[in-house]
């Protein structure tokens, strides 16, 4: 059956909006943008099951009209953001303009949240995503809350990092976290006990904003607050890495190693692995993400941070940082420990006893 | 709630099963009775109506879902509308009343007395798809003596 | 006194009782959804008005012609009909505040309403945003003899799903009477409540099928109500015959039941509900009583001298 293209309005015009809001398979798109499917349903992989599949009945007739009712809404939605433009290049005072940008953010979601096209990237091609457009980051929002916040939160809380380290937080970014030990491109869940392999090498972030940011600037800490410190009989907090200004955007999002050789001033301290002591469970190891509000004082340097008996709390509120995600793992002592142990030059590690010291 | 195992249990107390059905569960044992009571309740059990579950592929998924929006959007739209022209009619009746207020206010209590009692003549119809097949009542005059209908 | 920590995110109940929490304190404001972290069941994470959802039903499948008749013809008369220019509140018997005479009128329920147990609800004026509407249709099916005959309660169920399409629900006995015989938690029968287009169905073939045909049926008495908007009427079992459902099929009907038929309306007053119902094509019949109260709902003129000179 010959198919008709569906409307051909604002949504199949690039002139002004970006390309990434478009399906960038061909066939997909083609599929997407006819009342039926010209070449079968693509995305079924098995023959059988393309061969046995029908699309609803009626669908064909029903969808250009819904697509047209959708395309007009948007069009008028554009030209109400068209208006907004005009204001804020008259616009100076500061709070106004950031209330305007607001609403065109809110109004660019709205005009592009019901595009099949948008919709079909951000339910079926997540990891490919252009986090510069509103809508995008709007769906990953979503998704995000709907289940990596919540398991990322539910880790922090049953493994008391929060209020052990910092008394609480409230999540704005998601931070994503891997290590380097081999190729695979795996993400760390939240909690996960490593061994100390994997942990030999740095870690790599993803700090993904669902705001919109242009080379914001970043600190990012990692403190194990596990450290046995038995003169008082109590545990301690280590700084193991501490970056700061990093800068980050929307589309550039990775903090690896690529990137700090860059600048090599953002490295507050070196990356120290977990070496955890024989006989002491499992140790924690929190990572903060904080955004600045301007560049980190130049005051604070290497000298003048003590990795031992580090006081995040202290750091935090004289620097001013703002909290905004975080991440843990969990690494315990094996084999391999005191061969990271030497590969770093650290003194050999204790060995705790149930007795008494 | 009526479940067959429940309800047979029960009512076997009062209707004498002409042979045991230890180990039958097919309605050949029973006796008329019980067999019809079976049968009203299997008509009542949701177990066979339930459909199957509709697998689109993604394409038609994201379809589907515009068409819904669509929709959703169309009625939302609609109900827009038809409270606005409620609202509007409410604002013109409320001048209206106010206008004959001040100027004559004999009219205005004889129109603002309450409406209680008040009906709908009998005669009015849902609108079908077709009309009827006598489309108007010529010789009609509706009652108005005092028979039984009001 | 006690003061809140900063880590405390519990407010009341620690800080009014003696002892322990023994709920662990949450450290943060993220509502967690277990659900949504289970890597178990995924196809029922989807919302219920997703089609990939187990859960999805369609709805809004076939126009309503009763829904179409109330938007398009009814609901602007009954605006008109209902309107009366400067129309106060008819405030309610409400509940009382006690008089603090006694220390143990302190955090007491409030008393109740003078003359009555039950607080009466404050009728507001007509305004286009309260237009009276059907809100649904309860039909409530009583068998008295399913006592003794257990099985026809069932049979009374599945009249009501004959006649409605939708699935009623079994109604117990709830008192004990041993002249009768009655114990509570006997089955005695069968109702549903029908909203939507269900109710719409059920209202038209009521009206224009049913009604029109019984014998010595002369409409809905117009003293049935339960003041607040919501009338009532019965049908007896020779009644219930007339429903197409069953007179087509009469051999499979040996007995009939009749049941009760509850009209809901979002009107404030019985008097509103009858006049939306006679659109609908409910006839009434008798004489109507409108309360005094009801009568008097405008500022009177003394009020509103008084009112302007001040």
């Amino acid at each position: 059956m010959a198919s008709t293209p569906v409307s051909r309005g604002i949504w199949s015009n690039f002139a002004n909006r970006s390309k990434s809001l478009s399906v960038k398979n061909p066939s997909l798109q083609n599929a997407i943008l006819s009342p039926n499917l010209p070449k079968g349903p693509s995305t079924l992989k098995a023959s059988v099951n393309k061969l046995k599949y029908n699309s609803p009945i009626g669908l064909d007739k029903i969808y250009p009209l819904a697509y047209d009712l959708l395309e007009k809404r948007s069009e008028s939605i554009y030209n109400e953001v068209s208006k907004i433009e005009e204001k804020i290049k008259s616009v100076k005072d500061q709070s106004e303009l950031s209330k305007l940008n607001k609403e065109k953010e809110n109004l660019l979601i709205k005009s592009e949240q019901e595009n099949p096209e948008v919709v079909f990237n951000s339910i079926f091609q997540t990891k490919s995503l252009d986090r510069s457009q509103p809508v995008y980051r709007h769906y990953l929002k979503e998704q995000w809350k709907s289940y990596k916040r919540m398991l990322t939160m539910q880790r922090l809380e049953t493994l008391a990092i929060i209020p052990d380290t910092l008394p609480t937080l409230e999540p704005e970014v998601d931070v994503n976290l891997k290590f380097p030990h081999n190729n695979v491109n795996t993400w760390i869940e939240p909690g996960k006990i490593l061994s100390s392999n994997v942990t030999s090498k740095p870690p790599a972030f993803e700090i993904i904003e669902f705001k919109e940011s242009k080379d914001d600037l970043y600190t990012i800490l990692i403190v194990n607050p596990d450290t046995p410190d038995v003169q008082n009989n109590t545990f301690s907090t280590t700084l193991h890495w501490a970056l700061k200004d990093i800068k980050l955007s929307n589309n550039d999002s990775m903090v690896d190693i690529k990137k700090l050789d860059e600048n090599k001033d953002s490295i507050l301290i070196d990356y120290l692995p977990p070496v955890p002591e024989k006989n002491l469970g499992n140790q924690r190891f929190a990572v903060w993400v904080f955004r600045q509000d301007g560049k980190l004082n130049d005051s604070i340097t290497k000298d003048s941070i003590k990795r031992t008996k580090f006081n995040i709390r202290e750091f935090v509120a004289a620097n001013k940082l703002a909290p905004i995600g975080a991440h843990v793992w969990r690494s315990v002592y094996d084999l391999n420990t005191d061969n990271v142990r030497k590969l770093y030059g650290l003194p050999a590690g204790r060995i705790f006893s149930r007795g008494k010291l | 709630m009526f479940t067959v195992r429940s309800t047979v249990k029960t009512i076997t107390a009062h209707v004498k099963p002409t042979q045991q059905l230890r180990y039958k569960r097919d309605k050949a044992g029973l006796n008329p009775q019980l067999e019809r009571i079976v049968n009203q309740l299997s008509v009542m059990s949701a177990a066979r109506k339930q459909p199957r579950l509709l697998k689109l592929c993604d394409e038609d998924y994201i379809k589907h879902r515009t068409v819904m929006k669509a929709w959703s959007l169309y009625r939302k739209n609609k109900i827009e509308h038809n409270e606005s022209l409620l609202e509007k009619q409410y604002q013109s009746m409320n001048e209206a009343a106010a206008e004959l207020q001040s100027i004559n206010p004999k009219l205005y209590e004889i129109a603002n007395e309450h409406q209680f009692g008040k009906r709908f003549p009998l005669e009015i119809r849902t609108p079908t798809d077709f009309p009827p097949r006598q489309i108007w009542f010529y010789d009609y005059f509706p009652k108005v003596d005092g028979s039984k209908q009001q | 006194m006690f003061q809140q920590s900063v880590r405390q995110f519990s407010s009341s109940a620690v800080a009014q009782k003696v002892g322990c929490a023994q709920v662990k304190p949450v450290h943060h404001k993220v509502r967690i959804i277990k659900k949504f972290l289970s890597p178990k069941y995924p196809e029922l994470k989807y919302e219920p008005h997703d089609i990939r959802s187990p859960k999805y039903k369609p709805y809004l499948t076939t126009p309503d012609r009763v829904q179409d008749h109330y938007f398009n013809t009814l609901q602007s008369d009954l605006l008109l009909i209902n309107y009366r220019h400067g129309q106060q509140p008819i405030y309610g018997n409400k509940r009382r505040q006690w008089d603090m005479t006694s220390p143990y009128h302190l955090n007491r329920p409030l008393r109740k309403p003078k003359g009555q147990i039950v607080p009466s609800p404050t009728i507001k004026p007509r305004t286009y945003e309260n237009v009276p509407r059907l809100e649904g249709v309860t039909l409530n099916c009583f068998v008295k003899d399913a006592k003794l005959y257990p099985a026809q309660a069932i049979s009374a169920a599945l009249q009501l799903q004959q006649i409605t399409g939708c699935k009623p629900k079994a109604i117990f006995a709830k008192t004990n009477v041993p002249n009768w015989k009655l114990r509570p938690g006997m089955k005695m029968g069968a109702k549903i409540t029908l909203h939507g287009r269900d109710a719409s169905q059920f209202i038209s073939t009521l009206t224009e099928i049913v009604l029109p045909r019984t014998r010595d049926f002369y409409g809905i008495s117009n003293r049935s109500g339960d003041r607040y908007g919501n009338i009532a009427f019965g049908l007896t079992a020779e009644e219930v015959k007339l429903f197409p459902e069953i007179e087509n099929n009469q051999d499979s009907w040996p007995q009939n039941f009749g049941f009760d038929i509850t009209l809901h309306t979002s009107a404030q007053t019985d008097a509103d509900a009858r006049i939306l119902l006679s659109g609908l094509g409910f006839p009434f019949t008798g004489s109507e009583r409108i309360p005094k109260t009801l009568l008097n709902d405008l500022v009177s003129e003394e009020e509103e001298i008084s009112t302007t000179q001040q």
